[in-house]
């Protein structure tokens, strides 16, 4: 029998991250999952900044995610200040966080879940025996890439996105363009679907999950909204975003766990479908029947075959907004004019991994005094330690040589910012 | 960001060889951003038309929308080796496989995976030469800023990829 199991990652960013489970009397004693994220560790970079300096800096909290915490961030400077952008800049905004959607699901799926689930110990090994399959995923990535610097201006980093609007707009040649390769990008995406359909996925975390989600006015799924769904039909308003989050300090943590009713919830891909499923787009509906997704939602491995259904989704959607930029014709509109005030705003978008929140509050002269970013993470957490402990539970059995990359396939699922990091464990049992 | 001035000029690339430099690492970490540091100051340089200078974040496999037949690639990146804080190695990519040095990194595939990736997916990089600069990092922690150290590496680390280059 274990008596503990210790996953260490080696990271860049020193003292940070692993998976602990402790067992006691054949029972699981305790599982702590620690990371490096969180909200105190961002405010110190953007207090006493100017309001314009304050996305540039947060987009870069991450590379993969930087399209939603440039829609949030920029979100929430405008709300502090009461700017109302037009419907141009809605669009092109939403168009820029479906290139990091895709972006992300791709390069999760091919380069870290496709690998594990046909048990290669990496996508190079994968793409070695399967080239044309890899191939084809780091171009549904570059596409990702490609739709963010049409709009963004730049694959990452976006520096055409500000406060009000955008300072550069695509030209009609680039939305062009955009559409021939979305077009390929769709039937790529299918054959990603047919190809996760395949993938047999097992079932040792299964457990019941609450989901949490943004919601929109509108008939579409999306990545937008102004409330906050949970599958215990709950709704907020997003500026209420606390009373969800509920954070909590962990003392093994350096991130603070999120908790509802001091349980755990999960946010992501699979809640999104979970909340929104009837609203999405016509490929992304029949993919998700494909994948039996409905019959699933308490397998969070499941994710990343919903992140199969949302990488068709985002293509469809994309497809849609440039159709309708080209219809409308691109209006040379100028950013909204910027008055300062002093105020609190929020911005909330779905990011890949799931709803991220930025909430600013700002004196009069538009310098920051108050910021706080929860990413989908930070309030994944406290989930990934109930999944990791069902999973200990029902495979406490199994030798500890087994046991560990199941551990591991459950983080990842999860599609955490630290997946490379559990990708480098060093396993060390006790 | 480092305020050094440059006193070094961009020289022609006499090899007439495709080359993509590229910078990989965040910005947000401190030391580990030191890689998009050295880019910014290659980005002030005029440089030859076969030349790309890239700022991949911390994500390298964003690589794939540059590469249009490289011969020659050059990444930039903060390196654990052991030296002193703004040490700079020269390392190719070959040997980093044969003793089985890993760069690791803060996020999604770490740099020798993607590197690896890429050459393995796409021919036009079979005979492409990879040359990884890395620099010593001494803090690696939520920070915009670079440690003393480091800022004061940056020249030189520019100086050896533009003769690199030349």
């Amino acid at each position: 029998m274990h008596n503990s199991i210790i996953i260490n990652h080696i990271c860049r960013v020193e003292g940070h991250g692993g998976i602990t489970v402790n067992i006691k009397d054949g029972k699981v004693a305790e599982v702590n999952m620690d990371i490096f994220e969180g909200p105190r560790f961002f405010e110190p970079l953007v207090v006493g900044r100017a309001y314009d300096e304050v996305a540039p800096i947060l987009m870069r909290i991450c590379a993969i995610c930087s399209a939603a915490h440039t829609a949030a961030s920029l979100m929430a400077v405008e709300n502090a200040f009461g700017i109302t952008v037009s419907s141009q800049t809605r669009l092109l905004r939403e168009l820029l966080v479906h290139g990091g959607n895709i972006e992300s699901h791709a390069l999760h799926l091919f380069c870290l879940v496709i690998p594990d689930f046909l048990d290669y110990p990496s996508a190079i090994a994968l793409a070695s025996d399967h080239p044309k399959e890899v191939k084809m995923g780091l171009e549904l990535k570059k596409l990702g890439n490609t739709i963010q610097e049409a709009i963004g201006g730049r694959a990452i980093h976006s520096v055409n996105a500000v406060i009000g609007g955008f300072g550069k707009l695509p030209t009609k040649e680039q939305l062009l363009e955009l559409k021939e390769q979305l077009k390929k990008g769709l039937k790529q995406s299918l054959v990603t679907v047919d190809l996760v359909s395949g993938l047999q996925v097992p079932d040792f975390c299964t457990s019941p999950n609450v989901y949490a989600a943004l919601s929109s006015d509108g008939a579409g799924y999306s990545l937008f909204g102004d409330k906050i769904a949970l599958s215990t039909g709950d709704t907020w308003d997003i500026n209420m975003y606390k009373e969800l989050c509920e954070e909590k300090v962990v003392a093994h943590s350096h991130a603070k766990h999120s908790r509802f009713n001091d349980k755990p919830f999960a946010v992501g891909a699979l809640a999104r479908i979970a909340l929104n499923e009837e609203k999405l787009s016509w490929e992304a509906k029949k993919a998700k029947k494909r994948l039996g997704l409905s019959s699933h939602l308490d397998n969070m491995l499941y994710n990343n075959a919903a992140q199969a259904v949302e990488l068709v989704y985002s293509i469809e959607r994309s497809m849609e907004i440039t159709d309708e930029l080209l219809t409308a014709g691109i209006k040379q509109e100028k950013p909204m004019e910027v008055k300062t005030q002093a105020g609190t705003g929020t911005g909330a978008v779905e990011a890949p991994r799931g709803t991220l929140y930025h909430n600013y509050s700002f004196d009069e002269k538009g310098r920051l005094t108050e910021a706080d970013v929860i990413t989908p993470t930070a309030q994944n957490l406290a989930n990934i330690e109930k999944d990791l402990r069902v999973s200990v539970e029902n495979l406490i059995d199994q030798p500890k040589e087994s046991l560990a990359p199941k551990l591991e396939m459950v983080v990842r699922a999860y599609d955490p910012c630290i997946s490379c990091a559990v990708h480098l464990v060093e396993v060390n049992f006790e | 960001m480092s305020e050094r001035p440059l006193p070094l000029k961009g020289g022609e690339n006499k090899s007439h060889r495709n080359t993509v430099i590229a910078g990989v690492g965040n910005r947000l970490l401190g030391d580990e951003g030191v890689g998009l540091h050295v880019i910014d100051n290659l980005s002030q340089i005029p440089m030859p038309s076969n030349v790309d200078v890239v700022d991949c974040g911390c994500d390298l496999l964003s690589l794939i929308s540059h590469l249009n037949k490289p011969q020659k690639i050059i990444v930039i990146d903060a390196v654990r080796a052991g030296g002193k804080p703004g040490e700079i190695y020269r390392l190719d990519y070959n040997e980093l496989k044969t003793r089985g040095i890993e760069m690791q990194s803060s996020h999604q595939v770490r740099a020798t995976d993607a590197l690896g990736l890429l050459k393995q997916i796409y021919p036009v990089l079979a005979d492409c030469e990879i040359i990884i600069i890395g620099i010593e990092p001494k803090a690696i922690e939520l920070s915009p800023e670079l440690s003393k150290e480091i800022t004061e590496s940056i020249t030189d680390a520019v100086r050896l990829i533009l003769e690199e280059i030349s």
